[in-house]
């Protein structure tokens, strides 16, 4: 099992892999987005204390969900870089970000817009919604570090490193609300280790929603580390032409 | 459509932001994976 995962390490592998699993898996995602958003857009009723901003939690709650494990995606990839020196592994970090960025920017606009109807403001200097916004500049950093960084390995050691520091705020966005009993972001809407506290009308779009996100997120990752690998092997190819041109 | 009442803008403008960055970023990856494998296939070609 272990070294067939392995086997993925290996580009040849790897794009075959890509080519195989995108179609169907750009499939699903769509199909999966589109059930979800449209049964909580059009067919959930109005909450009784919140209204119909409710509608709002089936793109916050799995935008929010996936902007942190994305980043703990991150996390392992760079690990796995600074432990074995896997080339795709820091490769599949590089190309997750842009999405784990988008989802963060999603998560806090949409939040942004539900608290304000709900708290009376777009934003508060609340745990949860703080820690969120680190983790947002931390992506932004992550960013930074692979677009000034002329060197590959050193931008690959030191983004991983500032994975590392995020991934601090990326446990604290997912536990702040259990750590500080404060502020106005209620609890966690969905957990496995305890019970569910929505309502069946609302739970079953979310969890279609939430496996939409989830498998946008696993397309894109692999579409864009692809993409990095064809990148590489231009960059590769270029070298070679420039070497014997001299 | 339903009745959002009061709350309309503040639905409406999410769901907006977020089909707006997915589809974007969607777009955005696969021209992306596009064009890198056209120069590569040049470059292979030369």
């Amino acid at each position: 099992m272990t070294t067939r995962f392995w086997k993925f390490a290996n580009p040849h592998h790897f794009g075959k892999l890509v080519a195989i699993s995108t179609p169907v898996l750009w499939l699903f995602s769509f199909l999966l987005l589109m059930t979800g958003l449209l049964w909580g857009f059009f067919f959930t009723p109005d909450d009784f204390r919140q209204g119909s901003t409710v509608k709002i939690i089936f793109v916050h709650v799995p935008s929010a969900l996936m902007a942190i494990n994305c980043w703990l995606m991150m996390l392992v990839s760079s690990i796995i870089w600074m432990v074995r020196r896997h080339r795709i592994s820091i490769l599949a970090a590089k190309a997750a970000a842009p999405v784990g960025l988008s989802f963060t920017l999603v998560a806090l606009i949409s939040g942004g817009l539900w608290g304000q109807p709900m708290w009376g403001t777009f934003w508060a200097w609340d745990p949860r919604l703080t820690s969120f916004l680190i983790l947002f500049l931390h992506y932004i950093t992550y960013q930074l570090t692979w677009m000034y960084i002329a060197d590959k390995e050193s931008a690959a050691n030191i983004s991983s490193l500032v994975c590392l520091v995020g991934s601090v705020f990326a446990l604290l966005s997912r536990y702040a609300i259990n750590l500080w009993n404060q502020g106005l972001h209620q609890g966690a809407t969905l957990s496995l280790d305890q019970e569910t506290n929505i309502h069946n009308a609302y739970y079953i779009p979310l969890v279609i929603c939430i496996l939409g996100f989830v498998l946008l997120f696993i397309t894109l990752v692999l579409v864009r580390t692809r993409t990095e690998i064809i990148y590489n092997q231009i960059e590769l190819l270029e070298k070679q032409g420039r070497k014997h041109n001299a | 459509m339903p009745d959002l009442g009061a709350y309309s803008f503040f639905v409406l403008t999410s769901y907006g932001i977020t089909i707006l960055v997915l589809l974007g970023l969607c777009m955005l990856t696969v021209s992306q994976y596009q064009s890198a494998k056209r120069k590569l296939a040049r470059l292979n070609e030369k």
